[in-house]
């Protein structure tokens, strides 16, 4: 998967919240908010975050002229990345610590 | 993998991780990360304890917040930018909210990837980075050298947040 620009967006959005998702206490915690990237006091980009135990959601991520919402899936272990645009989606597998050696 | 534990110093759970990702590396080379209280603070009105974050592989420290109740970064902030979780709302998500909308095709990566972007095929490159190839309006321009500015300051931040992650 390398929708650069957003897909940097998604990559520490993700970091950020991933902890609920694989963290010690999966399947426990339910909550959302907004992932806010700044410079400058300057808003870069920013998306709409939603976790519910191993699930990820990240709405919004623009990619030039497309739109697209990311789903992750600790539970499968799948990526999904949402062309909100075009009505289409795309499913990756999710590499973790445990696939990556 | 991302998560920094529940207590105690962050990094001893990230260095953890950190050796496994790199066991085939010599022990020399291996990146390691160091951690440093730096108090109680608060993110978007939440209880978070503070670290400053030194990696052996770049010069420089990043400050990162955890969240106490949740327990996952809800702040990174280097030299450059801010990376912030703002607005936490925590309670019950519907199961929809996770799943892929009806009516939506399955299409595979590379259809994915084909994506037009500003009259631009985007085609992606060994390191991520999208490219394009293509004419390109006058009036373009000023967009396109903001977006490149944004991409290198997006590149600038994955890399200190893969350092600190250890994104593999």
């Amino acid at each position: 998967m390398s929708i650069s620009l957003p897909f940097m967006h998604v990559l520490t959005c993700s970091m950020l919240v991933m902890g609920s998702v694989t963290g010690l206490s999966a399947g426990a915690q339910e909550f959302s908010g907004d992932m806010i990237r700044s410079a400058n006091q300057r808003t870069l980009d920013s998306s709409r975050v939603h976790v519910k135990g191993a699930m990820l959601r990240i709405e919004t991520v623009s990619g030039g002229n497309v739109q697209y919402n990311v789903l992750l899936n600790d539970g499968d272990r799948s990526f999904t990345a949402i062309d909100v645009t075009n009505h289409r989606y795309t499913v990756l597998p999710l590499v973790s610590s445990a696939t990556a050696q | 993998m991302f998560h920094p534990g529940s207590s105690g110093n962050p990094c001893d759970y990230w260095n953890g991780v950190l050796q496994m990702l790199s066991a085939s590396v010599r022990p020399a080379e291996q990146p390691a990360v160091a951690c440093t209280s730096a108090g109680s603070d608060h993110v978007s009105g939440r209880a978070a304890q503070k670290w400053a974050v030194t990696s052996n592989r770049e010069p420089g420290t990043t400050s990162v917040w955890i969240d106490e109740r949740l327990g996952v970064v809800t702040r990174v902030q280097d030299s450059e930018q801010v990376l912030e979780f703002r607005n936490i709302s925590e309670g019950s998500q519907p199961d929809t909210r996770f799943e892929v909308p009806s009516g939506f095709a399955k299409a595979d990566p590379a259809a994915l990837m084909a994506t037009r972007n500003n009259g631009k095929a985007v085609t992606s490159t060994s390191n991520g980075v999208v490219e394009g190839s293509g004419k390109t309006s006058e009036k373009d321009a000023t967009k396109i050298a903001a977006e490149a500015a944004r991409q290198k300051a997006d590149s600038s931040m994955a890399k200190k947040a893969k350092h600190i992650f250890h994104i593999p």
